[in-house]
Formats: C-alpha cells, sequence, structure tokens
C-alpha cells in the first residue's frame, strides 16, 4: 500500500460547476433550537473575552490615562456582535462600571446621562433632526441636559473569525463631535483566560506570565501516594484470596505540561496481621482521555496500563499456588514455614484526577502466571487474556 | 466474540492518540471542522502560544514531531449571519487597516476627517464606519464622529445614480453645502456590486473624489 | 484495490472554508479576458499544473471568461508577456507543500496487523492565488490552506463506509469521491470570489470604464 503522493491540487479537483452553489440555508425547527442553544454557549464565552478586553481598556487608561484630572465620562453606547442579541450589552455595561469604580487611577467618572442616549429632536437652521443625543450636542447643550459631562465613550464589541475585537472611542461632545481617544483591542486567538480580578488589574503579558508560571509551579514530576485494594476473582476450589490493602508511593512524570501522556514507577507494601506481608514494583503508562490537556480546575479521566512484580509471603500466598492447599501446607505453616509466590501482573484502569493532586481508580488485573491457580478464577475473560483481580485505589500526589 | 473484541481494540491506541485531530472523523463532523480555523505553528511558537498544552522543543532538535496544528473555534458558526456579513465583518481589521493606509498616506495634511459606510445592512455599515474611524485615530489622525448629511433632496437624487456618477456627486454637493471643508476629508466605504465581499473606499478632498480601491 | 481500503479526509484550514456569495453558476465573468498561470514548484509538478490549469479554466468558462492557460516553463517568459497583455485579469495559481506526515513505523505496523491498525498519511498545502491586471498591478492575493489527511486501513474503511451508509447525510459522508468535491467545491468557490472581487476593484479603479476589450454589461448597484 503506497503512501498518498503528497501533491497536486489539480488531480483532487473535479469540475463541478453545479455543485459550487451557495447553500440552501433553510433550516427545520430542531437544528433551529440546536442553533440557539448553541448560540447560548457561545454568548457565555464571548462575554468572558468581552470582560477580558474590558480589564484590558481599563488597565491602559490607568497606566496611562486619557484625561489629566478627573473626568466625568458618558458611557454613550455599547454594541454587541452582528447576530447578537442585547441580553450581554447589560453585562458589559455593569462590568465596565465596576472596573471603573475599583480603578480611580483612570481619572474616569461615569455620569449618568439619559438625554445623551435617547433620542432628541433638534430644530434648527438645519432644518429638524432626530438623533441621539449624543450625535447631536447642540441639542443636548440648548436644553441644558449635559449635566457637566462633556465626553461620551462608545465601546463597540465585534466577532472577526475566531477573534473578540473591541473598539472603544471617547468623543467630545460639542458640535464637530472631535475624537479623543481610540484603541482597537483584540483577544488573541491563543492566549488563556486573563482571569484578571476587578481591583487588582494586570497586562496581558503579566498575566500571560503568571500562567506560565502557575503552569510550571505544577512542576513535571509528582510523588504519589497510592491507597488501595485488589480484589481477586473466586476460582474452582473452594479456598478463597482474600483482598489485599496497598501502600504504594513512587514518582510520576509527564513529557510536557499538557500532561497528555504520564509515567510512573512505584513500589509498595501490603501487609495483613498473620496473613501475609508484600512487595509490589509497578510501572505505569497513562493517558489522558478526557481533553488534550490536563485541566487547571477541573478534573482530568486518564486511562493507564501498567506491569508489576508481586511477591506474597504469608498464608495468603497459598491461594496463588498452582494446587488446592493440601494437609503438607497446613502442617508446614504449623512448623513455621511460610509460604510464598512471586508473580507478575499486567492492569488496565481508569484514574480520575482533580488538579494532579488527589484521584481516584479502577483498574483491572491479568495475573498470566496464575492461569492454573485454582484459587484464582477471573472476572472478565478475553480469550488471549484474563483478568483475575478488580482493583481500587486513592491517590494523592505531592 | 473475544477475537472480534480484540480486533477492535487494536487500533485504539492510534485512535487515542489522535483523539484531538481537528480534521473530520467519526466523532467530529464535517460541519464541525469547518467551522475551525486553525494554522500550523512551529514548536517553539506554538509553545509559547499554548504553554499548557505544547512541550518545550529540546535544546538540541528531535527527529520527532516539531510543529502544531493550532485550532481555534470560530465564535459566528457557519450560516449563523449572510455571508457577505461574514467575510466582511471576519475580515474587517484587515481591510480598513489596508483602506486606513492608503488613504493616510495620500492626505497626510492637518485635516479633520470624517467616515461613512454606504452597505446594505445598517449594523454592518456602522460596524464598518467605526472600525475605520477608530483605526484613523490610531494612526494619528485627527476624526471626528460627525457623519456628513446631504440634503433630503440630494439624497433622494443620489439615491437614482450609478455609483460612478453618485460619490462624485455627493462629494460635489458636500463641498458645495458646506457641510465639508477645505480643511475636511471625508472618507467612504463601501461595496458597489451585491456579488462582492471586499470594500472599495474612496475621499473626498476638496469637493474632488477619488476612489482609492 | 488496495486504496479502496482507505479513507481520505479533506479538512479546509485557512481561507478555504470562508463563505463565498458569487455564484459560479451564472455569468460572472461574461466578455472578460483571463490568463491562468499555474506555476510549477517542488509541489506542483508541470504536468499537475497544466491539469490544474484546465480545471481553472472550466470553471472560469462557465461563467463566461475567455480563458487562457499557460504552465511557465522554465526559460520561456515570451507567452507571458504577450497573453498578459490581451487579458483584463491575470490569475497566477502556486501551491506549495506546508507540512507532511507519513510514519514507516505505523505502516509496518499497519501490515503486520493486516491494516487492523491503519496506516495514516497527511499533508498541509498552501495555495497562493495572485490576480493582476494587464499592467501588472495587484489587484488580490490570499493564500487558502488546506490539509490531507489519509487513513488506510480495512476497519477503519469499513465504519466509515457504514456510516455513510446508514448514519451520516450526503454533505457529511466522507468516502468515495467526498473529499475531491469537497475541495473542488471550496476551490472553486474561492477563486471565483477572488476573481470577481478583482474584477470589481479593477473596474472601480478605472473609474467605471470598462476596458476596450471587455464588453460586458455593468453590474449595477
Amino acid at each position: 500500500m503506497a503512501p498518498v503522493r503528497p501533491a497536486f491540487l489539480s488531480l483532487l479537483l473535479v469540475v463541478l460547476p453545479t455543485a459550487v452553489a451557495a447553500a440552501d440555508s433553510t433550516l427545520s425547527d430542531a437544528q433551529q433550537a440546536q442553533l440557539e442553544a448553541l448560540r447560548g454557549e457561545i454568548a457565555a464565552q464571548i462575554q468572558l473575552q468581552a470582560y477580558d478586553l474590558l480589564d484590558e481598556l481599563v488597565f491602559g487608561w490607568t497606566e496611562q490615562p486619557v484625561f489629566a484630572l478627573e473626568t466625568p465620562l458618558v458611557l454613550a453606547d455599547v454594541s454587541v456582535p452582528v447576530g447578537f442579541g442585547s441580553g450581554m450589552q447589560a453585562l458589559i455595561e455593569n462590568h465596565f462600571a465596576a472596573l471603573i469604580v475599583k480603578n480611580p487611577r483612570t481619572r474616569v467618572a461615569l455620569t449618568h446621562c439619559p438625554q445623551c442616549t435617547a433620542v432628541v429632536v433638534h430644530s434648527g437652521a438645519r432644518g429638524t433632526i432626530v438623533s441621539r443625543g449624543v450625535d447631536e450636542p447642540e441639542a443636548l447643550s440648548t436644553a441644558g441636559t449635559l449635566s457637566g459631562s462633556r465626553h461620551a465613550l462608545f465601546l463597540d464589541f465585534e466577532v472577526e473569525g475566531s477573534a473578540l475585537v473591541l473598539r472603544a472611542r471617547i468623543t467630545r461632545l460639542e458640535p464637530t463631535l472631535p475624537i479623543l481617544y481610540a484603541k482597537t483591542l483584540s483577544t488573541s486567538t491563543s492566549a488563556p483566560a486573563l482571569l484578571r480580578s476587578g481591583d487588582r488589574l494586570k497586562s496581558a503579558a503579566e498575566a500571560h506570565q503568571e500562567y506560565v508560571d502557575a503552569l510550571r509551579g505544577r512542576g513535571l514530576y509528582l510523588v504519589p501516594i497510592r491507597i488501595g485494594v485488589r480484589t481477586y476473582a473466586t476460582g474452582s476450589a473452594q479456598v478463597k484470596a482474600t483482598p489485599f490493602p496497598w501502600l504504594q508511593v513512587g514518582v510520576e512524570g509527564s513529557l510536557s505540561q499538557a500532561r497528555s501522556w504520564m509515567g510512573s514507577f512505584s513500589v509498595g507494601f501490603s501487609w495483613a496481621p498473620e496473613l501475609h506481608t508484600g512487595w509490589l514494583a509497578q510501572g505505569r503508562v497513562s493517558r489522558l482521555i478526557s481533553g488534550s490537556a490536563s485541566s487547571l480546575t477541573g478534573p482530568d479521566l486518564y486511562a493507564f496500563v501498567g506491569g508489576s512484580v508481586i511477591s506474597i509471603h504469608g498464608q495468603s500466598a497459598l491461594a496463588f499456588q498452582d494446587q488446592i492447599p493440601d494437609l503438607d501446607d497446613l502442617l508446614g505453616l504449623l512448623a513455621g514455614r511460610e509460604p510464598d509466590a512471586t508473580f507478575g501482573a499486567f492492569q488496565l484502569g481508569l484514574e480520575l484526577r482533580i488538579k494532579n493532586r488527589i484521584g481516584a481508580g479502577v483498574f483491572l488485573e491479568s495475573l498470566p502466571a496464575m492461569g492454573d491457580a485454582p484459587a484464582i478464577g477471573d472476572y472478565l475473560d478475553l480469550g488471549l487474556i484474563q483478568f483475575h483481580s478488580l482493583g481500587v485505589e486513592v491517590s494523592f500526589c505531592f | 466474540m473475544e477475537t472480534l473484541l480484540i480486533m477492535l481494540l487494536m487500533p485504539l491506541p492510534v485512535f487515542m492518540g489522535r483523539a484531538y485531530d481537528p480534521s473530520p472523523g467519526i466523532f467530529q463532523s464535517k460541519e464541525e471542522a469547518r467551522n475551525l480555523e486553525c494554522t500550523r505553528l512551529s514548536q517553539a511558537e506554538a509553545h509559547e502560544r499554548f504553554p499548557g498544552q505544547v512541550p518545550e522543543p529540546p535544546a538540541r532538535g528531535t527527529w520527532a514531531v516539531t510543529d502544531a496544528l493550532a485550532c481555534t473555534r470560530r465564535f459566528m458558526r457557519s450560516g449563523e449571519r449572510p455571508a457577505r456579513d461574514e467575510v466582511i465583518l471576519s475580515s474587517l481589521r484587515q481591510t480598513v487597516g489596508d483602506i486606513t493606509q492608503t488613504a493616510s498616506a495620500l492626505e497626510a495634511g492637518e485635516l479633520t476627517w470624517h467616515v461613512d459606510a454606504f452597505y446594505p445592512e445598517p449594523a454592518v455599515a456602522a460596524k464598518i464606519s467605526v472600525a475605520a474611524r477608530t483605526e484613523l485615530v490610531e494612526r494619528g489622525r485627527k476624526v471626528s464622529d460627525r457623519v456628513p448629511v446631504l440634503a433630503a433632496g440630494d439624497i433622494a437624487v443620489l439615491w437614482q445614480l450609478p455609483p460612478k456618477r453618485a460619490y462624485p456627486l455627493a462629494c460635489a454637493r458636500y463641498f458645495a453645502q458646506g457641510v465639508l471643508t477645505e480643511r475636511d476629508v471625508f472618507l467612504g466605504v463601501m461595496i458597489v456590486d451585491a456579488r462582492e465581499t471586499r470594500l472599495h473606499a474612496g475621499l473626498c478632498v476638496r469637493g474632488e473624489w477619488k476612489w482609492l480601491q | 484495490m488496495l486504496s479502496s481500503g482507505c479513507v481520505t479526509v479533506y479538512q479546509p484550514l485557512v481561507s478555504l472554508q470562508r463563505p463565498v456569495v458569487v455564484d459560479p453558476r451564472i455569468a460572472n465573468f461574461e466578455g472578460q479576458r483571463m490568463l491562468v498561470r499555474c506555476i510549477p514548484g517542488d509541489y506542483l509538478q508541470p504536468d499537475d499544473a497544466e491539469q490544474l490549469c484546465r480545471n481553472v479554466r472550466a470553471l472560469f468558462t462557465n461563467q463566461g471568461a475567455q480563458v487562457e492557460v499557460e504552465v511557465p516553463r522554465a526559460g520561456t517568459s515570451a507567452r507571458d508577456e504577450q497573453g498578459g497583455a490581451k487579458a483584463d485579469l491575470i490569475i497566477d495559481l502556486k501551491a506549495r507543500l506546508v507540512h507532511e506526515e507519513n510514519s514507516a513505523l505505523l505502516w509496518t505496523l499497519s501490515g503486520l496487523t493486516f491494516t487492523l491498525i491503519p496506516a495514516i498519511t497527511e499533508f498541509t498545502f498552501a495555495q497562493e492565488v495572485t490576480i493582476r491586471d494587464a499592467s501588472g498591478f495587484q489587484l488580490a492575493s490570499d493564500t487558502l490552506q488546506g490539509r490531507f489527511v489519509r487513513y488506510c486501513g480495512v476497519g477503519l474503511w469499513a465504519v466509515n463506509s457504514a456510516l455513510d451508509l446508514l448514519v451520516r447525510s450526503e454533505a457529511e459522508e466522507l468516502t468515495g469521491d467526498a473529499p475531491n468535491k469537497d475541495f473542488s467545491r471550496d476551490f472553486h468557490g474561492q477563486l471565483s470570489q477572488l476573481a470577481f472581487n478583482a474584477r470589481m476593484r479593477s473596474w472601480v479603479l478605472r473609474g467605471f470604464e470598462e476596458s476596450p476589450r471587455a464588453q460586458e454589461r455593468l453590474p449595477s448597484k
């Protein structure tokens, strides 16, 4: 089978002039409902990104204020992306007002001017003009409703591909409406949410650095402590292997901060009074299956495969023999002869991790050497491989 | 049965490795894939932009994968906005940047700039003119938020004319009526055919109209 | 026979999935003379370039244009200049390979498992489109990027064929010539839109005067 020849757009092209037409855009009710749901989901993302852009705008004003002295400012208009409803407008206004209150260094005082945003009718030399107050400051001035506010702020949000763009401008409310200040800010399509708090704003670069530091703070290596129990399926014999408690300590490493692949090595110890002492050495490879990178805030689900060598000393080791314990074995025990069993095992399991600190896992274990052990049965038989043991564990990582 | 299960499990590691491939497949529809904007980045650049997902490139180089495909979902899914509006709005920064750059280069004096957009959809027209005004201010121009308005009679006449005559005539009327003076310059941004997705622009200076693009 | 067990998936990356307004089924370029130049390179062999040009000629001819095609070879530029002087629009198409992935290890594994583990090859290409007028003034340009991923494996092919047959709508089908059709639709759509935008720009910059050669009706507002 030859690999695809990486070329020739020409060969892939099909002459299909009739198929190139613009697609029909009639939507069924179900599609419409789905679209509405998606729109809601997207609006939530846009709102967060809009907050980010407002934070960045206000941070800019704290660093380089637009006005030399504290100046009253009217929030004249907030326009949302074309295709979006106006529900977002109120949220943006509230967030912006909160930012201004928390950051007096902006030298801006938001003032209330209902006439500025209302439609006014103004008759003058040029005839009768119907417009918003901010677009006809003469009308407001004549009516004496400017109430000291001589500057209007316009915030315009627009979706441009996968970026949200904020265009802010401040206009002086005088007949020529000169624009004193204008700024375009765009969400970087890749930057993580900046998560700045309103009263301690940071620049985008600082916030990015904080994020990188937070990632680095997690480190690539962890020390997991696992506490678990393994149970064994009952075999054909009347003898049953008791559940084994295990305490494991090891080291776990990942190639990148994404933690999409992890490897670990641990040693374990098990003890039950009068029954056994056990040792274990285990290696594991885990793959993140709940996303492409581990989450800083939510749980992560990993699938893992592993291999272990287990050594059991004491009465419990009798269950791992090829034969049913007989009188000789019991006499040997009475004579102080301690049975032991050493065998290999392969695990397949799932682990749920929270912030790479606490985890809970469940796994199936195959003991290839125990195929003939009458005391050990199997939970799952896949023909080529049988799983004899079922385990659960909790982990704490340091 | 078991053999079948094993056969099904065999390709699993390969698929897990490609679980987040953005191309269409069993778990991702073509439509979803088309709503992504993807770019290929070098590993170093990808690590800089996505430090949580892409590891730092090894100092001594490697034989393994050294680049990344970074995909971001578009906010507006295909078909949510009319096609022309979507194209115009998605490329607004670039288009308006090109137009204002050309316009600024042509008229570099101490003039007051006025901007208006002529587009069938008023909401999109407003976005275009806001973008152009903002961009001009950022380029250091003196810009007014006031849109020059002609008398109703003028507008009624201009409405009937083809673009070839309408814009130059409107420009002359602005100047004749004193809406624009010698110290003003008017930048008009528009489309002239319903089938195009690229904006045109023209400048009105001292009563003379000049097409920019 | 062997390639029938493969599924090729097309994914538009940059600009190819952009909405198109112009309808390539109607005469958008009536009376226009076009010169389409498919420039061979490392990625586009001369034979493939010729086929690409023939294909694009069909696209624009269907829209009413008179199209000449040219595949420039090393050391031949005379026809270039002559053809360019006569054309209203000169469209240059240049392709390059942005990325390629083809693991020998995966092919080996695939062979050992009788393709139960699929072999995967992928490549990302960039198609550069530049449109100029007869004087050489650049009217439009764009870079279209897409990606093809080819999975070769009997299991995967069977699953996808079954899904196409039973579950997926026609527009969502992955097997058969679906990738070719999807790519063609995108490429032809973008090329038509770019050419139309270029044509309008040229018309506007000439003060809405048609070039002496073009006889088509003027579009009205």
